[in-house]
């Protein structure tokens, strides 16, 4: 165990706990992640690519196995310690309440602020780059609901920017976006990933982009996973079978 | 908060003072017929104060209330009335004063009172949470209003079958309560009224964060440090004991707890709920302060029931807010 | 944020809930058991069970029965002969002082008693005037000496205390510090509860005047009306007791689903027995209201000679309006069906319910009129309350 590592999975079983019935989708996960690392997680619909993102970050429980983040056990760590170290973008849509682009955004700096979410120059500084780094400097003082949904997913993503967190997941960001968004998109966390030596962890269905874009892939398949870099994806046999052979 | 809104809240404060001073001045009866110093002092101190107070608090509290469930349902149109919450809290308040009274419960002042007060708490947290589990199974706002409205209902209709078997003096009493009204609190009541609503109201600043965060909904709100289900479990608490409180010294108010929260999000044009909880308190107390005086000015001698002035203010607003503004 | 705050507040708010709950101190006066020893007499009360009446040389005492077990006492009410001596009052003991000058009923029965007890002049309220058909009261509020205070369903209570009267007579279920605003007994203003409406027999009833005589320092006034009340009503029930036939009757109309009628020992039932009529369900034994439906009530009442009671009913055609299956009843086809409403005002309210109360003798004497035509050569014809449907 190196002691960068940002991610360590041992043995991990994840899935959902329903009146006591245990549903496990991942068993028998290894995984181990490095600042720096930019992972594309590949697999069928239904295969547990979120489950895997989701359980990484506290929202569903880990079955059993061990799961650190930063060399500290997940169960050890309070929301708030959490919230610090791993920042999540969801598939949901969010609005209403008069949340406007900016609101959003401020969110990543919630876990530190006040008592009041009085947020200080300092913050307010990190959420104007966050902003501005996600081309949203025209549209922060739109209601979500008025945001197109490129613009809504890159406005939760400028949140999990603003939230200064060293690990990044981020669940099919790219679903309901056109091409050239979904380049821009790639484009914009590879430069996060680099300039900021964060591992950014995204699930999504186009094999292409994670492979121009992404250093390693991940793949999700049969209730196990296989990290291996991107430069040898293409070669690898489970690759071809999830890609149905299209690529 | 910028300059706009400062002017907004003077002027809601304005408004604030003035709705007090008119609900002073407005009673049962004309002041230019008080003639002798001593029933002057009675009426101003032991009638038109408690009826003042009370109409702040109960327009603060349901407001606040209205608010906190609208967060936490992320539906801007919960409220205590329309999801059968205070109809939960009138339903419990029957279940006592009907048939306490056999066991001598109500010999008590201060016990009968708070008894009460306690079984319309407990009252409004069940329904509530009831909701919260069934909310969990459905996603549409409509629907959720549907089952508020179905679990009322059944309230009532468990409350008309023991009324029907309940002896005529508790009845009366009963009914009278289940009206709606600010006049039968009496200065000691407000003792108790008063420090548990101010309690609840200023416990509050501890939720702010998690109000904020939760407009993000569960996923996201976990994700920047908030825990969720704990904060939950203390602001459906504090909002049962608000509306319970107020059902209790009040009986059930309606509309207020639906409508001012959306009139205060007209308002300020913010998502921040720091600025919402203390618009709300303001707007909620303005109206039932104005509502008390509308109640008092149609008629010299009779006096209209609350809740015909509010459900007529209320009920126009929500629609009237719900067309206007279809994307909340 | 730290969690465990808002735990505390919590539990702080939880623990101030409770300790509302402290039991209150009881505090009982003593020093009243010294009137309550030196009774001088009890009262001459022949019917009435709900109240009663002794005299000692200090004041008057009146006790109230307002429970359903009899004995019960729920209130004592002391009227002080002289005005300088003190009593500390309790949660059940009431002091008046003798004499009032402002008085505010609110209930017609008892301004028709009062007002036969020449009190009028005194009373300077009453609940609403919607309900009275009785001229001098009329009269007083077209002059402006009378107020309403009970116009809305609550009792108006800074009318009330503005007007401060002396004393305010109102019904109640017969625990009076739970019948009446409990901001009149913080103004101190000194109210009576009645029960009356408790009484199981038409003279028991009358016989509240005497209730009503105490207050007023009417008391010998009162004997002496109800004594020519009383006489006049047993008079006529020895009369209705010789007539030959036996009419069967029945009351009231259905409201929604359920018919309410009286039960069998009821007021009105104890009316229609003392004029010699078979009523219906005379041998049930309540004393309150049976709740039937209209199959229950057609299959006993279908055959009955006489129809009474028909809420605010005017005519035939507007019985047959509200349902037309009351014309299955044998009553409707002969046009037996009387109701009580010959006189009343504006706002529908009859006289039967203002004065009826204090006068049985004049119900008994229309009921007998009614049932038994073979004996109208003994009465005058008139019909006092009553009004056959046409």
């Amino acid at each position: 165990m190196t002691k960068s590592s940002c991610i360590e999975i041992i043995n991990g079983t994840f899935g959902f706990k329903k009146n006591n019935n245990q549903i496990e989708v991942l068993k028998k996960i290894y995984l181990e992640c490095e600042p720096g690392d930019y992972i594309g997680v590949v697999g069928v619909n239904g295969s547990g690519k979120s489950t895997l993102l989701r359980s990484i970050c506290g929202l569903l429980p880990v079955l059993s196995g061990t799961v650190n983040i930063s060399s500290r056990s997940l169960e050890d760590l309070s929301n708030l310690e959490l919230s610090k170290k791993i920042s999540i973008v969801l598939t949901e849509k969010i609005q209403g309440f008069n949340l406007t682009a900016f609101d959003a955004v401020s969110a990543g700096q919630f876990p530190h602020t006040n008592l009041f979410n009085k947020l200080m120059p300092q913050q307010l500084k990190i959420i104007e780059e966050a902003i501005n780094a996600c081309g949203l400097k025209l549209h922060r003082h739109k209601l979500l609901s008025e945001l197109s949904d490129g613009l809504f997913q890159k406005t939760m993503i400028a949140k999990s920017i603003a939230q200064q967190t060293p690990l990044m997941l981020l669940d099919e960001p790219t679903a309901f976006l056109d091409y050239a968004s979904k380049h821009e998109l790639f484009l914009l966390l590879k430069n996060v990933c680099a300039e900021q030596n964060k591992c950014v962890i995204v699930s999504s269905h186009d094999l292409d982009l994670i492979l121009k874009y992404c250093n390693k892939v991940l793949m999700v398949k049969d209730a196990s996973t296989t990290l291996i870099p991107s430069e040898l994806a293409t070669r690898h046999e489970i690759f071809k079978e999830l890609s149905g052979g299209y690529l | 908060m910028n300059f706009n809104s400062n002017i907004k809240f003077i002027l809601l404060i304005f408004l604030f003072i003035t709705g007090t001073l008119c609900s002073l001045l407005f009673g049962g009866s004309e002041l230019s017929h008080i003639s002798n110093v001593d029933s002057g002092n009675f009426i101003l101190w032991q009638i038109r104060f408690p009826k003042t107070i009370t109409a702040i608090l109960a327009g603060g509290t349901l407001s606040v209330s209205g608010l906190i469930l609208q967060v936490l349902f992320r539906n801007p149109l919960a409220g205590p009335y329309v999801l059968g919450i205070s109809s939960g809290a009138s339903l419990l308040v029957a279940i006592t004063i009907l048939s306490g009274s056999g066991i001598g419960l109500f010999s008590n002042y201060i016990l009968g009172k708070s008894i009460v007060v306690f079984s319309s708490v407990c009252g409004s947290f069940l329904v509530t949470f009831l909701i919260l589990y069934l909310s969990k199974r459905i996603s549409s706002n409509v629907i959720l209003l549907l089952i508020g409205l179905m679990l009322s209902q059944v309230c009532g209709a468990l409350q008309g079958a023991l009324e029907y078997f309940a002896n005529p003096a508790d009845l009366k009493s009963f009914v009278m309560w289940g009206m709606g009204s600010l006049s039968a609190t009496t200065n000691a009541d407000l003792y108790i009224y008063m420090t548990v609503s101010a309690l609840c109201l200023l416990s509050l600043i501890f939720f702010i964060k998690p109000l904020n965060a939760f407009l993000l909904g569960q996923n996201y709100s976990t994700n920047i440090g908030i825990n969720y289900s704990s904060n939950r479990f203390y602001l459906i608490l504090i909002s049962s004991v608000l509306t319970g409180i107020t059902t209790a010294f009040c009986g059930p108010i309606a509309f207020v707890g639906i409508a001012v929260p959306l009139l205060s999000r007209m308002i300020f044009k913010t998502s921040r709920q720091q600025t919402h909880l203390l618009s709300c308190m303001l707007i909620g107390s303005i109206i039932l302060l104005f509502s008390d005086v509308l109640c008092h000015s149609f008629s010299q001698s009779s006096i209209l029931p609350i809740n015909m002035i509010t459900t007529f203010l209320g009920a126009p607003l929500v629609i009237y807010l719900l067309f206007k503004n279809k994307q909340w | 944020m730290q969690p465990d705050y808002q735990k505390y507040f919590c539990i702080l708010i939880v623990a101030l809930l409770c300790s509302c709950n402290q039991p209150e101190k009881k505090t009982e006066s003593k020093n009243e058991n010294i009137y309550l020893l030196s009774l001088k007499k009890d009262s001459t009360l022949k019917y009435a069970k709900r109240f009663s009446i002794s005299e000692n040389k200090y004041c008057k005492l009146i006790y109230l029965f307002g429970n359903s077990n009899i004995t019960d006492t729920t209130a004592i009410y002391i009227i002080l002969k002289d005005s300088t001596l003190q009593i500390q009052p309790s949660h059940k003991t009431f002091i008046f002082k003798s004499g009032c000058k402002k008085i505010a009923s609110l209930s017609s029965i008892y301004t028709t008693m009062l007002c036969d007890l020449n009190e009028i002049e005194h009373i300077s309220a009453i609940e609403n005037i919607d309900y009275y058909n009785n001229k001098s009261v009329l009269y007083k509020f077209q002059k402006g000496l009378l107020q309403e205070l009970v116009k809305s369903p609550e009792l108006n209570v800074e009318k009330t205390i503005i007007l401060k009267p002396d004393i305010i007579f109102s019904f109640g279920m017969g625990n009076p510090s739970k019948d009446m605003n409990e901001k009149i007994s913080q103004a101190q203003i000194p109210y009576v509860i009645a029960v009356d409406h408790l009484e199981q027999s038409p003279l028991a009833r009358s016989e509240w005047i005497k209730f009503f005589g105490a207050f007023v320092n009417k008391s010998i006034l009162a004997d002496s009306l109800f004594n020519e009340i009383e006489q006049n009503y047993l008079e006529l029930k020895l009369l209705a007791s010789s007539a030959k036939s036996l009419p069967s009757v029945f009351s009231e109309i259905k409201f929604g689903e359920i018919w309410y009628v009286p039960g069998g020992k009821s007021f009105a039932a104890t009316f229609y027995n003392d004029a010699h009529a078979n009523y219906i369900w005379k041998d049930n034994t309540q004393t309150g209201s049976l709740h039937l439906s209209f199959e229950e009530v057609y299959n006993k009442a279908k055959d009955a000679d006489f129809w009474l009671n028909m809420a605010l009913v005017k005519t035939k055609k507007e019985l047959l309006s509200l349902e037309t299956r009351y014309s299955e009843f044998k009553s409707f086809q002969t046009g037996n069906l009387y109701n009580n409403i010959k006189t009343s005002n504006a706002n529908g309210y009859s006289d039967y319910w203002e004065t009826g109360i204090l006068y049985p003798n004049r119900v008994l004497r229309d009921l007998i009129v009614i049932f038994h035509p073979e004996l109208k050569s003994r009465l005058s014809n008139e019909l006092y309350y009553y009004k056959k449907l046409e």
